[in-house]
């Protein structure tokens, strides 16, 4: 399938520290793809330095098959590429109808009849100054003047953040319907339940290096706790199996975080002499923790 | 749009700085008839201390004009209203936070600097224009006349030299991160120099060589000849040469 976005050994340095850390990322074209990771782990500084805001110290990346660090390929990425930022600020000297004004200047393919109905349905008073509208409505409002781009990617910094569940709702609807219209998102959330809901791939990072990259179905599939009584002493080390992320051992009950290779992890039990080995699934919520505690 | 945004961010500023002038175009125009009485009993009294420029600002009302405002006072307010709507930029944008906004649209970041001093260099030019509109009606008033053409001749010498001020308050908007911090630095940065050495020069003859407000007042009597063409020029490449090295700043910064 067609990459839309990819990136090659891409590094920020801010003076010693290392924000992002040889970045292999790929999108691939029409997917909706999760970027994870915890607050300061690189996400932000990823997608600003893939807008053009920040230079990458070292690697590359591209966009639609244009590179970020040309100015010229920066100006037509971002032509093509809409980006709603985590903290949503807008001209709060604007009116609601001024900024769409401005903003759609700038858009040969603007989408008319996308602005008209998201007006509606997010409410937005159009005479309103932006410096008068709740935190909320800035959201939606910045969420409206990123969707009626007409756009082929999008990249979304924390698109509900600061949404009541009602309008998380509707803009989750809003991302969906512009994947099913053919248009590519990624986007970073902290909000699980949303990357699950309506994400197809998930890509994690952590200290600025990637720790994860699956599809949201095959993490849910192979991703497994494996909890094993075994009536002996056991080391970490009696488990060092591909596909073993994390080993607890408490006494004679050993708890696993597989990612995949559960039957060899299993089979493994059970030549230790496990008297009982039970599989369960683990909720993404249940993977993002274990993948960044193991990396701690 | 550029334009459009440039001129909605500093519209406030333009039209506060419009009022100014107005005002103290009127103000000085009004105090006429109350200093000339003053004066003429001044220079007939041998023991008063009279400022060479005196008899003719008594006798010829085009340089008292001149003097106390293309000269002094309204100069003065002008070139801080320079300073004030050459402020802002992306810099300014990352501290109250729009700047990823901006630079997240399909534009270079010359773009922007260019709309943000181009609109800066068309509203100081109007705001150049306020005391020849408002000086020969306000003349009316108090029975005396001024050339309108003078006027504008003038206000354009002052703003075509006074441009350096915009050219380096941009660069410095570039330079200086902050709301309002860089506002108050670049003031005292350019002002409080231009403010010491007008000052200066009026006690220093040679001094007025280097003054750039003697450059922007130009002779009271401003004709074609008397323009001050190699300072324009001078003024003019120091003014592009601040705009290359903003431009370059700006291609540098990070958000």
């Amino acid at each position: 399938m067609e990459t839309i976005l990819e990136t090659d050994k891409l590094t920020k340095r801010f003076g010693q520290f290392e924000a992002v850390s040889n970045l292999n990322l790929r999108v691939r074209k029409g997917s909706i793809c999760a970027f994870l990771g915890q607050n300061g782990a690189g996400k932000s500084t990823t997608l600003r330095m893939l807008l053009g805001m920040m230079r990458p110290s070292e690697g590359a990346a591209y966009i639609l098959g244009l590179r970020i660090d040309d100015e010229a390929d920066s100006v037509h990425i971002r032509q093509r590429v809409a980006f709603v930022a985590e903290d949503k600020h807008l001209y709060d000297y604007m009116t609601v109808q001024q900024i769409l004004r401005f903003t759609k200047s700038f858009f040969p393919r603007w989408k008319d009849g996308l602005e008209n109905e998201l007006l509606q349905r997010f409410e937005l008073p159009l005479d309103r100054k932006i410096r008068k509208l709740s935190k909320g409505m800035r959201t939606k409002l910045a969420l409206l003047l990123a969707f009626a781009r007409g756009s082929e990617f999008f990249i979304l910094d924390e698109p509900t953040e600061g949404l009541d569940p009602v309008a998380t709702e509707m803009v989750l609807q809003a991302v969906v319907s512009l994947a099913v219209d053919g248009a590519t998102i990624f986007f970073s959330s902290h909000q699980i339940a949303e990357v699950e809901q309506i994400a197809d791939h998930v890509l994690m990072i952590h200290n600025g290096k990637l720790v994860l990259d699956s599809p949201l179905d095959r993490i849910k599939d192979e991703y497994r706790q494996v909890q094993a009584v075994i009536n002996r002493p056991v080391q970490e080390h009696d488990f060092k199996l591909d596909g073993v992320e994390r080993v607890y051992v408490d006494g004679s009950t050993v708890s696993l975080i597989v990612s995949h290779n559960v039957d060899a992890v299993m089979d493994r039990a059970h030549e230790l002499n496990a008297i009982s080995v039970e599989v369960a699934p683990l909720t993404l919520k249940e993977i993002f923790l274990e993948t960044v505690k193991a990396r701690l | 749009m550029l334009f459009y945004k440039a001129w909605v961010e500093s519209r406030s500023r333009f039209i506060f700085g419009a009022v100014a002038l107005t005002a103290l175009s009127v103000l000085f125009v009004r105090l006429h008839p109350i200093l000339i009485p003053q004066w003429q009993v001044a220079l007939q009294d041998p023991h008063a201390i009279k400022p060479q420029w005196l008899p003719l600002g008594v006798s010829d009302y085009r340089f008292y004009v001149w003097h106390f405002l293309f000269d002094f006072r309204l100069q003065n307010l002008w070139v801080l209203f320079a300073i004030v709507l050459s402020f802002g930029g992306l810099l300014r944008e990352d501290a109250n936070g729009t700047a990823v906004y901006s630079l997240s649209l399909p534009v270079t970041r010359n773009r922007w600097m260019i709309s943000r001093v181009l609109i800066a260099f068309l509203e100081t030019s109007l705001l150049s224009c306020v005391p020849a509109l408002v000086v020969p009606i306000a003349s009316v008033s108090v029975g005396q006349s001024y050339p309108i053409g003078q006027g504008f001749a003038h206000g354009l010498l002052m703003a075509g030299v006074g441009s350096v001020f915009v050219g380096l308050a941009a660069l410095l908007s570039l330079v200086l991160r902050g709301e309002y911090t860089p506002l108050v630095v670049t003031v005292a940065t350019l002002a409080v120099p231009y403010l010491v050495l007008q000052e200066w020069a009026r006690r220093v003859s040679w001094a007025r060589k280097i003054d750039i407000a003697h450059v922007m007042a130009g002779p009271w009597l401003l004709t074609w000849g008397s323009v001050p063409w190699l300072a324009i020029t001078g003024v003019c490449l120091l003014t592009m040469l601040s705009l290359g090295l903003a431009a370059r700043q700006g291609r540098r910064l990070e958000f």
